[in-house]
């Protein structure tokens, strides 16, 4: 017996030894630690890194470093990527992109044509891209009908007059087009490599790929991690101060922030909830940005609990906003609008400030006046109310709302709710489907302009989950799609000004994200929609 | 000599003889030796406490496992109390809220934030009539050296740094979770549903997973291959596909559907265990003796393999309760069973993890509900298990 | 018995094909599929992308498709992460998870059962209350909480160890402890529990009036016949334990092949899903069976096949 004791006791020694052994091999290159990022992509790894298949931000964000769109779009300024220079034709509706003399990383040349190959690919139904369902909202010219495999791919309004000038045909003057060239979806990819490793392979195999960002993939790990080294053939690699960013797939927030404290990683994009408050006021190199989108809960229009307006209304003012940021303790901003701050209109004052609060207020000032909607409603007290059910989908962020606004109403209305929790592809059946009383919803917006966000109650639209219906806004939707300036600003806030009256979701807040960069990394910048862009980075070690 | 080497016994000699012990039935005996054991007696007791506390103890508070104080949220149970002046009393919380308080530790109402100067890292705050300004740059600096961490200072008096003193949260002895409830009240509705869950899982394992087992192992050949390849089916299937689809083919209907998706698959353990042990006694000489005997097969079961194979069924029941409790959780995570605001212990405990950090007590609380409830059950277990050993009766 | 076995090996094949095509069916009747999106993603591309993996054949046809390619070993390709097949997920992953797993089933085996003989054989002493005690401590504290405390500690503040991934030796301490904390403690009370039991059979009792040698007693008569609840606990536990665990490996961010357990399942990956389980059901049968086999060594006597009446 003691004899295998010993045997069990050294085999198990060996095992501690071959592990150790297996793993030094995966040690670092010799890199100058001083030029090296770590960081860290808070997933456990992206679905792809093909620009033209991915479809999250996760992708997104690593897209951001191996490859470059027409333009960059950092922190809402657009400035020059590929194309050095664009102009617009005198009805805004022909945009010409003069490209500069720039190069793949495998060191041939890019072209103008590269960019028709890659959006043609992108917006073909046969590569079954999730995200070409966004060639609606750019207005080129036949792309949507191509997009949804209705109309020939070689109609689209694109061309290249030369290798170095593009040419777009949109078929309405859309302003925000050119900063949408920053976005993901329309980053160009080299044709041969992208037949060499089919369904995007190529972008994550270092052997593969071939990119035109300042860095480019030399190491990727399922489920682990990548590197990523600077592309010695990208445009601006002098003003590249990086040589290298390890990526990090640890998807847990706990772990993340603790080999952040650690020193194992100098940025993390998401850190505990509960810690927070504290960073926001002790630590300078926590940083809270407000995203583009809005948390809400819709009402299921369809039911006739939900018919009168009056009622919606003492839903919404009986909700303490404030009160619900501070305990989410993201640096959430309370909604009293659907569009968050951050949209420029066109006289360059902020949207949401410009449209007021619509009578919602932050606080709760205004549950007197939601107790006499609802008593004039005929629900004095909450009496006589139905009960209903608050859905959402699994998570304690949703729950923790969910239980405040219950908690909120029944002390504020005198209105019982019961909360119920589903599993989150199963909730988006369920709403999808119209199936619910009241479900949660969230909505994040891909370009700059507050369209985005206003478009989807428009009564044919996909998203519109409470089933809302009103002629004159979709009209006015319509319209503002078709114009720009101060024409298309007028029709939004007169089309928020009535969605904000007939109210037929709650907003409740507008979404943040937070990142905790240590002072070391220098010039980081980020965009508008939220991805990061460390192509001139640099570490002061 | 006399005549007789023997003589009659006079009736009263037989009667002595006869009650000298009383016949104990095996229940009776169990129990007589079960009140023997010291641990097992604690165990039970521990057992009848937390059984009252979860029925009674919600008779005792008026507040409900859902009010919420969001102003007083994330208080811990003990206060590290500030005497700003002579009857003015504040606590500062790991978020930067103030808070008065009175000397002895009840929470009075949390002061207004006026002013955030973040760069210099000076907070003001005010309650009306008094303000108050809060310095936590010092904090802050990597080499401090003094025995403090704050600075207060009251209507713009003199600066406080030291602590006046560490009481208890008179208001809420347990401290309160992230909207501002009262975990004490929220540990003894959980006990409600943990207790069920424990209840049940115990039930089941004993009704189904014991005597699946054992007749498995005592029928053989093709009765137990297709029994034991069936809990191989429900062990290998996905729980969380097994429970979206109880979800969305019968609905949350509360504990009912939690009870249907949980009992039907959590005695697979403890059928394979049974049967082990069950394989190896069948083919012992009592059993052999009473097959010759002619006793029923129902009956060898119940009486013969089940008593002596009730060592590792308890332990195994033991063990697997807890695994229920935080299965429990899992699968109200998921949607089936108690819907929020309602939480068992389970979910307090996995609700509390994101905060762990800063608030720790929010995890011990629950945690620590289990583990004393795991404890009794294990000292009771244990005891019962000696109790009810049928080769112990002799000795 | 050698016929028996050879039939009840026969019969785990089969058994692994009726978990995956349960597995199948059922994964398919849960709402929700691979692409969707909280931006639900219109009906056209839906349509290209279903095409695109055959979702839109019939769903019988899917199965058999499915399993022809099951028993070749192709596994397919994986949804959520696109042009990976499950096959490298597996390769790639599957070494991560075992390494951890195979140390923490090596520190149950040479822990846990000694302990709990050890916990037997100094019955209400000191010794025994301190390892039944640990024992239940390791059941009431959960495995999340066990591995962020230990992260936070030994990482955070003591900076012992490294706080994520298994890059050096010491990394693997803390997924191993986590992993194995409640099997651990199981096996001990188990080991102990059955030892109790056997150390009062009349046989042992015998032997040791006999005088023969206390240890060659325990050694020959009574751990054999401890040893059947603690095998049968054991072979099920291996191999979960070899498949890893979704919340270990992503406190500590392992890239194995535990976390696809769950993340399979939320994002509707259907061949991740079927090719984890499939793997975990291979595991688990085999182990099973094993259990079976080693009950004919540790007591001869016992019999499978069933009672002749």
């Amino acid at each position: 017996m003691k004899m295998k004791w010993n045997a069990v006791i050294i085999s198990f020694a060996a095992i501690v030894c071959l592990a150790a052994a297996g793993c030094a091999k995966n040690g670092k290159t010799d890199m100058d630690p001083a030029k090296v990022l770590n960081w860290n992509l808070s997933s456990s790894g992206p679905q792809t890194l093909d620009p033209g298949l991915n479809g999250a931000s996760d992708g997104g964000d690593v897209g951001n470093q191996i490859f470059e769109g027409l333009v960059r779009e950092q922190n809402g300024k657009v400035v020059p990527g590929i194309a050095e220079s664009w102009t617009f034709s005198n009805d805004d509706k022909t945009i010409t992109f003069h490209l500069r003399d720039s190069r793949w990383s495998d060191g041939s040349k890019l072209t103008a044509h590269d960019f028709i190959y890659s959006w043609k690919r992108a917006m073909d139904p046969a590569t079954a891209s999730e995200y070409s369902w966004i060639w609606e909202y750019t207005n080129v010219v036949g792309a949507q009908k191509a997009a949804e495999g209705n109309g020939s791919l070689d109609a689209v309004g694109i061309k290249a007059l030369d290798d170095y000038t593009l040419e777009v045909n949109l078929n309405y003057p859309t302003a925000y087009f050119v900063s949408l060239m920053a976005f993901y979806h329309f980053h160009p990819v080299k044709e041969s490599a992208v037949k060499a490793g089919p369904d995007g392979t190529w972008a994550s195999n270092p052997e593969l790929f071939v990119g035109n960002g300042p860095f480019m993939v030399s190491r990727y790990t399922i489920g682990e991690g990548m590197t990523v080294v600077k592309n010695p053939n990208y445009w601006n690699a002098e003003n590249v101060k990086l040589d290298a960013i390890n990526i990090a797939f640890i998807d847990d927030h706990s772990t993340a922030y603790q080999a952040y404290k650690n020193g194992e990683l100098d940025f993390i994009n998401e850190v505990p909830p509960a810690e927070v408050p504290r960073l926001i006021a002790e630590d300078p190199e926590f940083y809270v940005f407000p995203l583009l989108g809005t948390y809400y809960y819709n009402f299921n229009l369809d039911l006739d609990i939900w018919k009168d307006v009056k009622v919606r209304r003492a839903l919404t003012l009986a909700i303490d906003r404030n009160k619900i940021v501070e305990v989410l303790a993201k640096g959430n901003i309370s909604a009293s609008g659907f569009v968050p701050p951050g949209f420029p209109d066109h006289q360059g004052k902020d949207f949401a400030e410009t449209a007021g609060n619509y009578g919602i207020p932050a606080d709760s000032s205004k549950v007197e006046e939601a107790k006499s909607l609802l008593a004039e409603a005929g629900y004095p007290n909450g009496e006589g109310f139905p009960k209903f059910i608050l859905l959402y989908n699994t998570s304690e962020g949703h729950q923790l709302v969910a239980e405040m606004v219950q908690e909120m109403w029944k002390i504020n209305l005198g209105i019982v709710c019961d909360l119920e929790n589903q599993e989150w592809a199963v909730f988006q059946d369920t709403r999808k489907e119209g199936d619910y009383d009241m479900a949660r919803g969230g909505w994040l917006t891909d370009f700059l302009d507050p369209m985005g966000l206003l478009a989807i109650f428009q009564s044919n639209n996909a998203y519109n989950d409470p089933n809302y219906y009103n002629d004159k806004y979709d009209a006015l939707i319509s319209a503002a799609n078709i114009s720009i300036g101060a024409n298309h600003f007028d029709q939004l806030y007169a089309a928020q000004e009535i969605l904000m009256a007939d109210l037929p979701v709650i907003p409740v807040y507008h979404y943040t994200d937070d990142y905790l960069s240590s002072p070391q990394v220098k010039n980081w910048k980020r965009s508008m929609l939220g991805t990061v862009d460390f192509s001139v980075a640099y570490m002061e070690r | 000599m006399s005549g007789y080497d023997f003589t009659f016994a006079s009736s009263s000699e037989r009667t002595e003889q006869e009650i000298a012990r009383k016949s104990l039935t095996y229940w009776q005996d169990a129990w007589r030796r079960l009140k023997k054991n010291k641990l097992a007696m604690l165990g039970l007791g521990g057992v009848i406490f937390i059984l009252l506390s979860a029925i009674f103890g919600p008779l005792f508070f008026s507040q409900s496992y859902s009010d919420q104080n969001l102003d007083f949220a994330n208080i811990p149970p003990k206060l590290d109390i500030y005497r700003l002046s002579e009857d003015y009393f504040l606590i500062l919380t790991r978020d930067y809220k103030l808070i008065e308080v009175t000397e002895n530790g009840e929470l009075l109402s949390r002061l207004k934030q006026i002013n955030k100067d973040a760069l210099n890292k000076v907070y003001t705050y005010s309650d009306g009539s008094n303000t108050v300004t809060l310095d936590f740059s010092y904090n802050l600096l990597p080499g401090k050296t003094a025995d403090y961490d704050y600075t207060l200072s009251f209507n713009g008096s003199e600066e406080i740094s030291q602590k006046h003193k560490r009481t208890r949260n008179k208001t809420y002895p347990f401290g309160t979770d992230v909207v501002g409830r009262s975990l004490l009240i929220r540990v003894i509705y959980g006990a409600r549903i943990s207790l069920t869950i424990a209840f049940m899982a115990a039930l089941v394992n004993l009704f189904i997973g014991v005597i699946w087992g054992s007749i498995a192992a005592y029928e053989g050949g093709r009765t137990d291959n297709l029994m034991m390849r069936f809990v191989d089916l429900l062990n290998s299937i996905p729980l969380v596909i097994y429970v979206i689809l109880i979800m969305v083919l019968v609905g949350n209907r509360g504990l009912w559907t939690l009870t249907l998706a949980l009992g039907s698959v959590y005695w697979v353990v403890m059928a394979r265990l049974v049967r082990g042990q069950v394989l190896s006694l069948k083919e012992q000489e009592f059993v052999l003796a009473a097959i010759a005997l002619g006793v029923s097969r129902r009956k060898i079961i119940a009486r013969h393999l089940i008593p002596n194979a009730i060592g590792p069924i308890i332990v195994t029941l033991t063990m697997l309760i807890p695994q229920a409790v935080f299965t429990e959780a899992f699968i109200a995570f998921i949607g089936l069973g108690a819907s929020a605001p309602m939480a068992s212990w389970g979910t307090l405990a996995s609700d509390a993890l994101s905060g762990l950090l800063s608030y720790p007590y929010q995890m011990f609380y629950p945690s620590i509900a289990i583990a004393v409830t795991m404890l009794s059950f294990n000292f009771l277990g244990d005891g019962l298990r000696d109790a009810l050993d049928p080769r112990l009766r002799k000795g | 018995m050698k016929r028996y076995f050879f039939k009840r090996f026969l019969n785990s094949l089969l058994t692994i094909l009726l978990i995956a095509t349960v597995t199948f069916f059922m994964m398919r009747a849960i709402p929700g599929g691979p692409f969707t999106r909280e931006k639900p993603v219109p009906e056209e591309i839906m349509k290209a992308l279903n095409a695109k993996y055959n979702l839109d054949a019939p769903l019988i046809v899917q199965y058999f498709d499915y399993m022809k390619g099951l028993v070749t070993f192709n596994l397919g390709p994986s949804f959520s992460r696109v042009g990976v097949s499950v096959n490298d997920l597996i390769i790639q992953g599957f070494p991560q998870t075992a390494k951890v797993g195979f140390l923490a089933v090596l520190l149950i085996i040479i822990l846990g059962v000694p302990t709990g003989i050890i916990s037997a054989l100094r019955q209400n002493r000191p010794i025994d209350y301190t390892v039944m005690f640990m024992a239940t401590l390791g059941v009431a504290i959960p495995r999340f909480v066990l591995a962020t405390l230990y992260v936070y500690i030994f990482a955070g503040i003591l900076g012992w160890v490294p706080t994520f991934g298994l890059k050096t030796p010491i990394a693997y301490i803390g997924p191993v402890i986590a992993l194995c904390g409640y099997s651990l403690s199981f096996t001990a009370r188990l080991t102990r529990s059955s030892m109790l039991e056997v150390l009062r059979q009349d046989y042992i009792r015998t032997a040791r009036a006999n005088g023969l040698r206390s240890l060659s007693v325990i050694g020959k008569h009574a751990m054999k016949n401890a040893l059947i609840p603690v095998v049968t606990y054991l072979g099920p536990t291996i191999a979960a334990i070899m498949t890893g665990s979704f919340i270990i490996e992503r406190i500590f961010a392992i890239p194995g092949i535990g976390r696809y357990f769950v993340e399979g399942v939320a994002n509707r990956d259907y061949t991740v899903i079927m090719g984890v389980t499939v793997l975990y059901a291979s595991f688990y049968v085999f182990m099973v069976f094993i259990v079976d086999v080693l009950y004919a060594f540790i007591d001869p006597r016992i019999r499978f096949e069933g009672r002749s009446r």
